[in-house]
């Protein structure tokens, strides 16, 4: 039982961790209609790019520089990324969308492996955050405390620039009508590549805190990719509180899967999907399409 | 050349130029292919021999987006499917040859009649996701299954029929068996059935509006479309000699998409022109550098930009000289080069200037 609790916890903060980098998915899908393939590439990248901060800039602050410099870097890659591929294909069918995603993700995928090598990386972490917390039947690390917080911190901030503040409220009406928010004297272009450089921001903090916990290892951004569709699909596509949810409900039913049913983890998060699906088909915040 | 939009390819013979080139390209192709075992080695025969397993698998996928507008990620699992009905029976139960290759793809087909009538409620992404949940659901019971499927082993010592002694007895075995599924594939987009699935692509609630159960024939083209999934997959684990669950796995549910992308979608023969490219691609690449992902995702970034249509669709549309480049939107594309442009060639050209 203390097992349970213990994993529960876990679970609920790598939850948040992916919340970082689903939300950006889901924004991205919400606002640019494009289904992006390559985002968790970002995700992966930056964690990278946060490993090699810290080896060049030593253990006592390197982490801590990481984590204001390697998000932006993120953006960075985020911004050419949406101005070199993504902008020709807004307004087309996803599959278009699909396989530019897959394009740009085997480049990036390669990039870091030239770059990092294939040998599996992670980051030596900061003295503050190396306690653990005593809880009923073990111990639960700092680092994931420390996710849960960055994770409510940037959930809050997130609500807060969505519904209020004008810039938020300007990206939500370029989400409902392109159109309307163009005659308004929108530069919509200015927008799109904000809301871009912003996910990738998003993922790219999540890549670096996740780096803590976890290894960053060459494929994983495949494996990233179905979680963020499961994900997403159960939240349902474009609501962040979906994306909330469901990276809760994919935390939650990893880590108590592995303790259950260890070798059917991933399947009982497929049979939660296609439960979900069969109740609600758009999800569970999602609304109809189509 | 630029024609103006209303009068995009109207043509009224069934058997317009489009498709006179078609017959003609094919036929080409399949004098090649017969040829082909007396001037190349063997490793590039078997090379072309899993080309054309990839081309039909590819073609069946297409059935569903190509003809019917539904987007499966679900194949994988379906062509897993196949290739484990084969091996299974013939190793676990000793079933002789002929009748496992038959059950092969009926099973597929059942199996995707069933994940088609979960699965149908749903439209665009939220079906193309569903599938692929299915897909790898499949993957991990065959994954686990050991004793019916021996796991990550994977299942070896598939005995080849009599008649094939040789690899290049099966490669003729296979580019028959392929030719003809293309050809019933062909048959069926040109039969009312193909237009009826065509006018559920181009515009569903109007299909629903003339009496047409839109469910139902998509539940229809995803089990045709699994059932010719399912008949690749045996030809691999002939071509294999076996079942692996590799072949189930996520990467096979990708691999159709972007070989039709790339070869185009909207054209009939797109598809085969994919699997060759992609398999070229898949085995030269590698031999130059190890960085092949790089150049394969470069490759594939420069085709969906300057080759919307995919590289025979293109091709072909600037050889007619039909504006297809600059076209507003795809649905227009698909207009003028898919079998079913008389049907839809008209209302579409009123949503594309909404």
């Amino acid at each position: 039982m203390d097992y349970l609790l213990l994993q529960l916890m876990a679970g609920i903060a790598k939850g948040m961790n992916i919340f970082l980098l689903t939300s950006g998915f889901t924004i991205i899908y919400g606002v640019l209609r494009v289904v992006n393939l390559a985002h968790p590439s970002l995700y992966l990248m930056t964690g990278y790019f946060a490993y090699s901060l810290t080896q060049i800039l030593g253990s006592r602050i390197g982490f801590w520089a990481a984590l204001v410099v390697a998000p932006i870097f993120s953006a960075l890659i985020g911004m050419v990324v949406e101005r070199v591929v993504f902008r020709t294909v807004y307004n087309k069918h996803h599959y278009m969308q699909l396989i530019l995603g897959w394009g740009v993700m085997l480049i990036l995928g390669d990039i870091m492996k030239l770059v990092w090598g294939v040998s599996a990386k992670s980051i030596p972490i900061p003295e503050i955050l190396t306690g653990t917390l005593n809880v009923p039947g073990g111990t639960f690390p700092y680092t994931l405390v420390f996710a849960v917080i960055i994770s409510g911190l940037i959930g809050l901030g997130l609500y807060l620039l969505m519904y209020r503040s004008r810039l938020g409220t300007l990206i939500r009406a370029l989400a409902y009508d392109e159109e309307a928010t163009k005659a308004l004297g929108v530069r919509v272009d200015l927008l799109w590549l904000f809301v871009f450089a912003f996910c990738s921001w998003l993922a790219g903090l999540g890549g670096t805190v996740a780096s803590l916990f976890t290894s960053m290892r060459l494929g994983a951004d495949q494996e990233l990719v179905l979680i963020c569709f499961i994900v997403v699909i159960v939240g349902g596509l474009g609501s962040t509180i979906g994306a909330l949810v469901g990276s809760l409900i994919y935390g939650i039913a990893f880590s108590i899967g592995i303790l259950v049913l260890p070798r059917y983890a991933l399947v009982f998060l497929y049979v939660i999907m296609v439960i979900v699906l069969a109740i609600r088909p758009y999800g569970l915040f999602g609304k109809k399409v189509g | 050349m630029r024609q103006n939009p209303g009068s995009t390819g109207f043509k009224p013979s069934v058997f317009d130029s489009q498709s006179w080139r078609m017959i003609v390209f094919l036929v080409a192709l399949a004098l090649v292919l017969i040829g082909l075992p007396l001037f190349v080695k063997t490793s590039v025969v078997r090379l072309v021999t899993s080309a054309a397993i990839l081309a039909l698998f590819a073609m069946a996928w297409n059935l569903t987006l190509g003809a019917t507008g539904i987007f499966s990620f679900g194949h994988g699992g379906l062509f897993g499917i196949g290739m484990y009905t084969l091996a299974v029976m013939m190793i676990k139960f000793g079933i002789s040859f002929p009748i496992a290759f038959v059950c092969a793809p009926l099973i597929a087909g059942l199996a995707s009649f069933v994940i088609g009538v979960i699965c149908i409620r749903l439209t665009g992404l939220y079906f193309a996701i569903l599938t692929l949940a299915f897909s790898q659901l499949i993957w991990s019971f065959l994954w686990k299954a050991r004793n019916l499927t021996g796991g990550d082993d994977g299942l070896s010592g598939t005995t080849s029929p009599l008649f094939i002694n040789s690899p290049n007895d099966l490669y003729y075995f296979v580019i028959i068996v392929v030719a003809l599924a293309i050809f019933l594939i062909w048959y069926l987009l040109r039969s009312p059935l193909g237009f009826t699935l065509n006018t559920i692509r181009e515009n569903p609630t109007r299909a629903e509006a003339i009496g047409l159960s839109v469910a139902k024939f998509r539940i229809l083209a995803f089990t045709l479309s699994g059932f010719f999934a399912g008949l690749a997959g045996a030809l691999l684990a002939m071509y294999m000699r076996g079942a692996y669950v590799e072949f189930a796995s996520v990467d096979y549910c990708f691999d159709p998409v972007f070989i039709c992308i790339v070869g185009g979608i909207w054209v009939f023969a797109g598809p085969i022109v994919g699997a060759f490219i992609w398999l070229a691609l898949d085995h030269y690449i590698p031999m130059v550098t190890v960085y092949w992902p790089l150049i394969a995702g470069t490759i594939l970034i420069v085709l969906v930009l300057f080759m919307p249509m995919g590289v025979l669709g293109s091709t072909l549309g600037w050889w007619q000289n039909q504006r297809l480049k600059k076209s507003l939107s795809l649905h227009r594309f698909s207009d003028a080069l898919s079998p079913a442009r008389r049907s839809s060639a008209r209302h579409d050209q009123g949503e594309s200037t909404k």
